[in-house]
């Protein structure tokens, strides 16, 4: 099964171009007098055609670290550049417009438009970025076809499986062919046999070309990658092979990553 | 009370459980106190559209009973503490019957001091003349003059200020006391000369003292000491046409004595049955009558224009509730799933509803008081309803005040009860993990069962209304039934179909029924007006509803770059068919019922030349003349500017009927075979279909003196069975034995008795049925060619001002006529405004709510690259549809509505449509909801991301 945007792979020994810098990631969350250092000087890059994990325990800014580098959120210091552009040096609507055209998302949740059927749901990114309908319905109708949905275009998420409505979340992301695929938890809502499906899936993806950053609890799909990144307390503690990456459990958060502002 | 009491009772059997829920279990009473603080300007709202719903239920009664309270204001300025009157033009006639009621009165015949015993006799006189002021150049024809002892009037009654002649001075010869209506007609002030013109006798007098108008004061607009007027009258070498008269007063306040004042009539008219010419009446007790009728005509009108909005409110409480409900699902399904019973958990929802209700009542009613009063204080002087002089009381009922806090309550709690059982029948797993509903089960055989059950009741009601005359079941039968059929449409041909199917056949019943149907659909009855705008307007929106596709094309060909705003924009409305339906029938009852009251308004204006030469016979000025004045069509055909006259006799005749408690004065008018000759005097919307035309109805009439024909409204009450329809009897009462005549309807004037006609019979029984001195002349008077009719009806007034002319140009006659219609029809479309704001904040609260409920998939949109100003866009083109097609689908049926109501109520009528006040229809609706959809939507497009798309960690 293809499944990935069709790009063309040349054999040049040069490394493959930079898709994804960030520089001094900071990022902290404030309510009333308490403050959350969710990332504390992130520094990241990634490569066309990687395919990164990022893993560690709850609450240590895994899910922060992906909605700072998309741009999803804003960040307190530091730069994110994607695919040549630095995303806080942009206006918001600039930059949601980068998003629609580099970007692509997979969140555990699906977040599926309930009323839009699945073909629908999948052409939305297109429709977005000013597609013609008829082309973006094409183009949706394609790619339901190559992660084998193509029967179940015209059903809304309602009617779909767990597993389907990922699938459909994963065309959804695919169908702008973006530079970008960002994937949170995308088997967190998923039984074991659905989620090794989905983990195929998106291997797949990977194998065809598309860069992918994937944050998830999932031993397996993290350590399946070409390279894993682990967070703690909001700083990268491991970046590289993921066979010599320690163990989920030697990961175990500081005891206090919140701190409470002086009055 | 009874009402009251019930609907309190029905209130308290549904909030009863919630409340001993809210004592035993405080956690769930603290769970729904807690929802409602961290969502307060929802709540706000939401209170303040259930609020609105009450408000206009209430001010509906408080309309009637500042009306009642108007009307019988006039028993205080018009009659204080008169009772009742014996009235004889002869006076050794009137010396008799004195002594008579002396008697009865002294042997306790007319009652006891406890009830209904005299505490008071007067003696006076009354002519109806013409006062001119010439100091001021001011003229006023029939303007009662009575003759009284100011010092025997100041003790009259039981209480000296009823007689509003307690503080008045005595009158020296030549002087008069004036009502302050009748100096302020006049513009004359103490000091001024009048001349009062009687019989062709004229007599001056000065104002010696300006009066308030109550009691004694107001039954008179002028009143004079003893012997002034026959002297005046003795001058002139002629016989003054006065009435003497016996004023009795009945012990009780001004307001008490209606009932006994019934019985002592009767007693009266007994004892007095041997004197020729004696008339006894209770003019008091048919005032608080009317005023009864007309406040329970008003409410009834107010309450059947309400009803639309009120049903507004209830479509806007179930969506909301609804919504809470879906948004609350995975809460709910936790408390299931911790062990709540379905029973627990409608209570639990409930509850919150109720904490919504309760203050909505409180408060609406109290709203309801100021609105109501502020509708009949305008509407009332607009209309005419009340006695000149008349004050508008804000009434504070506490029975209307608690009718329609009941009401407004028991709605909000079927509703809330409804809605929460419906809720607590969810899945639990599905709630929890919040997974949609499935699709539609097919129907099993036990639902097949009873829907076919239903589509037999349906048919048969049908058959009943049709069978029986019953217009209610007539029209609800036939979308029982299409409704009921859904389970084995959807079976047979799909739910889209299906929906198309019933839509169809429920839409086309309804606009159907009236032309198949025209005996049984008279609109006779206030609710088949209501089930009409209701069953019409389920139809259009399942019909509407059914058309999702037809929508999705449009926007597919005619969206503009990608359509993609648009597109989103009516997703969800397509997709929740329910949801939507509840919010388009909710805009479409109301602008429903304002388009019949602007189509029929600006019908009628439109026509108001046609309504004129209908009601003319050829004539352009209508002229009236006083009792015995001696001006008559001979004298009038010498001049030259009048090329032809036709008179009619006209006066006020006393009528009872089945549904009034006590007889009502009307104007009666007779005509003749010459009046005939040159037309109709009224256009009749229904007639006996005995006769082949109008014409043949009227020249029937002449020969037979038990038929008339009644203006629209006669004698009329509240509810259907008090309106007066062809085939209808009612009494007329002989003016001087009080012997009834009975009388059949043989023809139904249309809307506005633009001419005051009245009840019109032949002439030789309207000088029977108002033989007095009360009965006067009409005469239609025909200009000359070249000859201007108001300059004409000027110089009328002014030949014949001491024969109490009162001429006026027929078409400004017509155009005064149809002012107080379209001022009526003004205030109407102004009450109906509250439903707009009803579901204006409605669309509000929902769109507030809507962007709650997709938080998610909005801050999706936002992460793929959507703008804010898509999301926002998006939004305004999901209100926008819903208004559009409410206010499309209210304006399409109000018109086709008003066509059938025409071609019933007024056939010679054509239909207007009134593109301008369409377009303002459609305009205000549209332009109000996206402003309340703009705070919702700028919410929307506002979402960040990010943080709505956090999930835990």
């Amino acid at each position: 099964m293809n499944v990935g945007p069709q790009r063309t792979h040349t054999d040049t020994p040069a490394p493959p171009p930079q898709i994804l810098s960030a520089r001094g990631v900071v990022k902290t969350y404030r309510s009333g007098a308490h403050e959350v250092s969710a990332l504390r000087g992130i520094d990241l890059d990634v490569q066309v055609g990687e395919l990164v994990t990022v893993m560690g325990p709850s609450g240590n800014g895994k899910t922060t670290l992906l909605n700072c580098l998309s741009g999803l959120d804003d960040i307190d210091a530091g730069t994110v550049t994607v695919d040549g552009a630095d995303l806080f040096a942009m206006s918001d609507a600039k930059r949601t417009r980068h998003r629609a055209t580099r970007m692509g998302f997979v969140f555990q949740a699906f977040n599926l438009i309930p009323v839009l059927s699945a073909a629908e749901n999948v052409e939305l990114p297109l429709l977005v970025t000013g597609v013609a309908p008829k082309a973006a319905r094409k183009r949706a109708h394609d790619v339901l076809g190559r992660v084998g949905l193509g029967d179940r275009a015209d059903h809304r998420p309602g009617e779909l499986s767990g597993g389907e409505r990922q699938r459909v979340t994963v065309a959804r992301a695919l169908v702008g062919e973006p530079a970008l695929i960002w994937a949170d938890e995308p088997t967190g809502a998923l039984d074991s046999r659905t989620a090794g499906d989905i983990i195929e899936l998106l291997l797949e993806v990977h194998a065809a070309g598309q860069t992918l950053v994937i944050v998830t609890h999932d031993e397996g799909l993290g350590r399946s990658g070409q390279r894993l990144v682990q967070v703690r307390d909001g700083r990268i503690v491991h970046d590289g092979d993921p066979r010599t990456a320690p163990a989920a459990s030697e990961l175990a958060p500081a005891a206090a990553a919140s701190v409470e502002v002086a009055s | 009370m009874t009402a009251v009491a019930v609907l309190t009772g029905l209130c308290l059997l549904l909030a009863l459980p919630l409340a001993v829920t809210a004592v035993r279990q405080r956690a769930l009473a603290a769970m729904a106190l807690r929802n409602i603080g961290r969502r307060r300007t929802e709540a706000a709202l939401v209170i303040g559209g259930a609020l609105l719903g009450t408000a206009i239920i209430t001010s509906a009664f408080v309309v009637g009973d500042v009306i009642d309270g108007a009307v019988a204001d006039e028993a205080r300025t018009r009659y204080g503490p008169i009772d009742l009157t014996v009235t004889t033009p002869d006076r050794d006639t009137f010396d008799l019957a004195t002594a008579t009621v002396r008697d009865a009165a002294r042997d306790g015949a007319l009652g006891t001091a406890d009830r209904g015993g005299v505490d008071g006799l007067l003696d006076v006189t009354v002519t109806t003349a013409t006062i001119e002021a010439p100091a001021r150049d001011t003229a006023l024809p029939r303007v009662e003059v009575v003759t009284l002892d100011l010092a025997e009037a100041r003790t009259f009654g039981g209480e000296a200020t009823d007689t509003g002649l307690a503080d008045a001075g005595d009158l020296a010869p030549g002087e008069a006391l004036v009502s302050a209506t009748t100096a302020e007609r006049l513009h004359i002030d103490i000091g001024d000369r009048l001349l009062v013109h009687v019989a062709g006798a004229t007599t001056e007098l000065t104002v010696a003292e300006v009066v308030a108008q109550v009691g004694l004061a107001g039954y008179g607009g002028v009143i004079v000491a003893p012997g002034t007027l026959p002297d005046a009258a003795a001058a002139a070498g002629g016989a003054a046409p006065v009435r003497h008269q016996l004023l009795v007063s009945l012990a009780g306040g001004v307001f008490d004595t209606g009932e006994a004042a019934g019985d002592a009539t009767d007693t009266l008219r007994t004892v007095l049955a041997g004197l020729p010419d004696v008339r006894v009446e209770a003019p008091k007790a048919a005032v608080l009558d009317v005023a009864e009728q007309e406040g329970a005509g008003f409410t009834e009108l107010f309450g059947t224009i309400g009803a639309f909005s009120v049903l507004a409110g209830i479509l806007l409480l179930v969506n909301l509730f609804t919504m809470l409900a879906e948004e609350r699902r995975t809460e709910l399904g936790m408390l299931r799933a911790l062990g709540f019973t379905r029973r627990r958990l409608t209570r639990t929802f409930a509850l919150e509803g109720v904490l919504y209700a309760l203050p909505a009542a409180v408060l609406g009613a109290g709203l309801g008081l100021g609105i109501g009063w502020l509708v009949a204080a305008v509407a009332g002087p607009l209309l005419g309803v009340a006695a000149d002089g008349a004050r508008y009381p804000l009434v504070i009922e506490p029975a209307s005040l608690a009718a329609g806090a009941a009401l407004g309550l028991l709605v909000s709690l079927v509703t809330i009860w409804l809605a929460s059982i419906r809720i607590a029948r969810l899945n639990i797993v599905r709630a929890i993990r919040d997974l949609p509903e499935p699709s539609r089960r097919r129907a099993g055989r036990r639902t097949l069962a009873l829907s076919g059950l239903a589509v037999g009741t349906g048919v048969a009601l049908t058959v009943a209304g049709a069978v029986g005359d019953a217009g209610p079941a007539l029209l609800l039968g036939v979308p029982i039934a299409a409704y009921a059929a859904m389970p084995w449409l959807r079976r047979l041909v799909g739910e889209r179909r299906a929906r198309l199917a019933v839509g169809v056949i429920v839409l086309g019943w309804a606009l159907g029924v009236v032309p198949l149907f025209p005996e049984v659909m008279t609109f006779d009855d206030p609710v088949v007006f209501v089930l009409q705008g209701v069953v019409s307007t389920a139809g259009a929106v399942s019909l509407v509803g059914g058309l999702d596709r037809v929508w999705a094309g449009l926007i597919a060909r005619f969206g503009r770059g990608n359509g993609l705003a648009a597109r989103l924009g009516v997703a969800y409305p397509l997709a929740r068919p329910t949801r939507t339906s509840l919010l388009v029938g909710m805009f479409a009852m109301v602008v429903f019922t304002i388009t019949i009251l602007s189509t029929y308004s600006v019908t009628y204006d439109r026509n108001s030349d046609t309504r004129a030469a209908d009601v003319a016979i050829g004539a352009d000025v209508l002229l009236d003349t006083a009792p015995g004045s001696g001006v008559d069509a001979a004298a009038l055909a010498t001049r030259d500017d009048i090329a032809g006259v036709a008179e009619m006799t006209r006066g006020v005749a006393t009528f009872t009927a089945d549904h009034l408690d006590t007889a009502r004065a009307w104007t009666l008018t007779g005509y003749d075979a010459a009046l005939l000759d040159r037309g109709m005097p009224a256009a009749l919307a229904s007639r006996d279909p005995a006769y082949t035309s109008d014409a043949a109805a009227y020249q029937a009439m002449l020969d037979d003196p038990t038929l008339a024909v009644v203006p629209d409204g006669f004698l009329a009450g509240a509810g259907a069975t008090s309106v007066m329809v062809v085939g209808s009897t009612f009494t007329a009462l002989d003016p001087a034995t009080g012997a009834p005549h009975e009388l059949t309807v043989v023809g139904v004037g249309t809307i506005g008795d633009w001419l005051g006609t009245g009840v019109l019979v032949g002439q030789p029984l309207a000088a029977d049925l108002t033989a007095g001195a009360e009965t006067g002349m009409r005469s239609y008077v025909e200009v000359a060619d070249g000859a201007d009719p108001a300059t004409v009806a000027a110089s009328l007034n002014r030949t014949y001002l001491a024969a109490g002319a009162d001429a006026n140009p027929i078409t400004t006659l017509v155009d005064e006529a149809m002012g107080q219609l379209r001022g009526l029809f003004t205030m109407l479309r102004g009450y109906l405004g509250l439903g707009l704001l009803i579901g204006t904040a409605g669309l509000g609260v929902v769109m507030v709510r809507a962007v709650r409920e997709r938080r998610q998939g909005i801050a999706m949109l936002r992460a793929m690259g959507a703008s804010s100003r898509l999301v926002r866009t998006a939004m305004l083109v999901e209100a926008g549809l819903i208004v559009v097609q409410g206010t499309v689908i209210g304006v399409l049926l109000g018109l086709a509505t008003t066509q059938q109501l025409l071609g019933v109520l007024d056939p010679d009528l054509t239909l207007s449509v009134p593109w301008v006040g369409l377009a303002v229809i459609v305009a205000v609706p549209l332009a109000s909801s996206l402003a309340a959809t703009a705070w919702p939507a700028a919410r929307a497009a506002a979402i960040r991301p990010a943080v709505a798309l956090r999930t835990v960690e």
